[in-house]
């Protein structure tokens, strides 16, 4: 927390602005306060009021110092030996700023089941490394190195009571919502534990991509009359790198409720066929199962299908273009971690490569942003050809005999940049009892053969479109996983 | 150490007196088949010459010993010519190089892990001065800060375990704790900072 917004008198009373925050969230300040579903995603680190007044005093000699420096001969005359002294002083207000700081920040909150709870924090080497280790040691974080949880703990502190299935992206939400969890700082503890529930402890998993269901090993079916062993598409035990945390991945408490939810889709061998036939079917399914089981899937073929994986991810809010970049590259990051472990080779073997983006701009301000976003679009050589834009607006002067103005544009950003200029949007028409909308959608498709790696591009993007500007956008890409030898580059 | 790159963007640690200019340069040689490795501070003719003047009136045992670019720089070329420069063009005409320390058999052995990783943090290939030919190599003032404590303190000691100590109490150490010791190492009105730095991290007297 900022020691200008909050600072620690009594540690005891939580500060008002530290609780607003905790149970509310907004895009920006002064924005629309909506209920934090998250709570136990967020911890809070705040200046104690009385050491803050001597980091801010050193602060002030670093500053001081560095003016003297910048401006030696202009208006201040020091001899050299003067200017070699002034530096010595600088590189120890620098260090006695970074103690400071330290010793200012000292007060952690952070949520359990009966609301913030408090720690003070010491710091002897980073401040991040010191908050890990405090909240570690209140037992308030999984971290990242955690072996599987037991059953035991999964079902009082994680499992919604009743169920009998969840998603594994429900579960992973339960840490952010479930204020008496522990904060989960990797994703990798959770797959663990919900590999284990399913090889110990008599859970089931169904992934919906792949159409395979994992299951305890000896369990026995009840809920239908086929037997067990003839389905092709369920198997015992599980691995913690096949488990993934989505919307398409539950996790059943038994196998029952498995077969119950997902029956139609589960391969049952059919057993009144001739027999001699019947024999070579599963001597083939055999061979298949084991060749690519974990693999693309798509079986038949003498060649292996390469790996292709397709990545959607799209942001949540309107933010400034280098928010919502920031926002889409973690999401992606997430999914290329999953993509590379469904991968059979060696990770490095593949390459992320961007299909398409999409920019979204909406509200009465967006003739400007739609003008700057065309504009920067049209003069890159690496976007221009690919890019195509929709561009609706709409203006009245909420007069009785209503005038109204529309733009409906559809076509090429160079076209729009050159002959509608930003300055040309009748502003003042909705002056001072009308309205105005726009609405622009660029679409940045690049075409097949023309491989762009994800990497670069968002870079390219980023540098183009995430300079200081005051429009916020929503955003959407498609990211394809190949295999490195599959990219091809004009 | 993966804290450095986002602590050196703080108000504290952002640009020096000279900018964005790298002010230190590492440079690896080899003398009668040994080889050594030799930090240098570099800094403008008159502040450098300064420094000397201090010292000498201090009448310490220390010296401060002022080179030549073209002497401290393997390869007939500027600090801005040297792999670990930025782009920016800077001048270099009346600026020298002020040696720290030449560290050589197990000091530099030992020196090395450090160097290793404060090279990572920089994206910079420590191959470059750890082994090959002789070679020089550009640094910022934050990486050079960490490694000049490292040099003065590491310059007398043999013991192999103890220096290890010392290499490894530095990598450890924030930014905000180099420069604090680089302010106390490097002054004559604090002399005994350097031993006080070796007694903290290795017990040596």
């Amino acid at each position: 927390m900022d020691f200008d917004t909050v600072t620690i008198t009594d540690y005891e009373t939580v500060p008002e602005a530290i609780q607003t925050l905790y149970k509310n969230t907004a895009s920006s300040s002064g924005g629309q306060k909506t209920p934090r579903v998250f709570k136990n995603n967020v911890v809070f680190l705040a200046a104690s009021a009385n050491d803050v007044t001597d980091a801010k005093r050193t602060a002030e000699r670093v500053a001081a110092i560095k003016h003297i420096q910048n401006n030696l001969g202009d208006q201040y005359e020091l001899n050299t030996e003067q200017q070699d002294k002034l530096g010595e002083r600088l590189d120890s207000a620098k260090g006695t700023l970074d103690q400071d700081i330290k010793k200012a920040y000292t007060h952690l909150y952070f949520p359990t089941g009966d609301g913030l709870a408090h720690r003070n924090v010491t710091t002897d080497s980073t401040i991040h490394q010191s908050v890990i280790e405090k909240l570690d040691e209140a037992g308030a974080i999984i971290p990242e190195g955690e072996d599987a949880y037991g059953v035991d703990w999964f079902e009082a502190t994680i499992w919604n009571v009743g169920s009998a299935s969840m998603t594994t992206r429900a579960i992973e939400e339960q840490f952010g919502k479930r204020q008496d969890a522990e904060i989960l700082l990797s994703p990798i503890p959770l797959r663990k534990t919900i590999a284990q529930l399913v090889r110990e402890d008599g859970y089931a998993y169904w992934d919906e991509e792949q159409k395979t269901g994992y299951y305890t090993p000896e369990t026995t079916l009840t809920a239908t009359d086929h037997e067990l062993d003839d389905a092709k598409n369920l198997h015992a035990g599980l691995s913690y790198q096949d488990v993934k945390l989505s919307q398409s991945h539950t996790l059943y408490t038994s196998l029952d409720e498995l077969v119950d939810d997902v029956g139609s889709e589960i391969d049952w061998e059919e057993p009144d066929e001739d027999e001699e036939q019947e024999d070579e079917t599963t001597d083939d399914d055999d061979e298949e199962e084991t060749g690519g089981s974990s693999g693309g899937g798509s079986g038949g073929d003498d060649e292996p299908e390469p790996f292709s994986k397709l990545i959607e991810v799209r942001t949540s809010e309107p933010a400034h273009v280098s928010r919502a970049l920031q926002e889409m590259r973690a999401d992606i990051a997430d999914e290329l971690t999953s993509a590379r472990e469904e991968y059979d080779g060696h990770p490095d073997e593949l390459t992320p490569i961007v299909e398409g983006v999409w920019i979204h701009l909406d509200g009465a301000d967006a003739w400007k942003g739609a003008w700057f976003t065309a504009n920067k679009l049209s003069n890159n050589e690496d976007f221009a050809e690919d890019t195509t834009m929709d561009f609706d607006y709409e203006a009245n002067d909420g007069a009785d005999s209503k005038s109204e103005f529309e733009v409906d544009f559809n076509g090429r950003p160079e076209v729009f940049a050159s002959h509608l200029r930003f300055n040309m949007e009748p502003e003042d028409l909705a002056n001072p009892d009308g309205g105005r909308t726009a609405e622009a959608e660029f679409s940045i498709e690049f075409d097949e053969g023309d491989d762009r790696l994800y990497g670069d591009t968002f870079d390219l993007l980023d540098e183009l479109l995430a300079v200081d500007n005051a429009f916020t956008v929503t955003m959407h890409t498609q990211i394809r996983v190949i295999e490195s030898s599959e990219v091809t580059q004009v | 150490m993966s804290q450095g790159i986002a602590e050196g963007n703080s108000f504290a640690f952002t640009t020096g007196a000279y900018g964005n200019r790298p002010t230190f340069v590492l440079t690896r040689d080899r003398v009668d088949d040994q080889h050594e490795i030799t930090l240098y501070e570099l800094a403008p003719r008159d502040i450098a010459t300064a420094r000397r003047e201090r010292f000498e009136r201090a009448q310490k045992a220390v010296s401060v010993s002022v080179r030549e670019l073209e002497e401290a720089i393997t390869g007939d070329r500027s600090p801005s010519e040297l792999p670990g420069a930025d782009d920016a063009a800077y001048g270099w005409d009346d600026w020298c190089a002020i040696r720290i320390a030449t560290l050589r058999g197990g000091a530099f052995n030992e020196v090395s892990f450090l160097i290793e990783s404060t090279f990572r943090e920089l994206s910079l290939d420590p191959e470059t001065v750890c082994t090959g030919d002789p070679a020089s190599v550009s640094l910022p003032e934050a990486a050079g800060v960490r490694l000049s404590i490292a040099f003065r303190a590491m310059k007398p000691m043999r013991r192999r375990d103890r220096l290890r100590e010392v290499a490894k109490g530095i990598d450890q150490m924030s930014l905000g704790e180099c420069y604090y010791w680089h302010a106390k190492a490097r002054s004559p009105s604090s002399p005994s900072g350097t031993k006080a730095l070796r007694v903290l991290l290795a017990d040596h007297i």
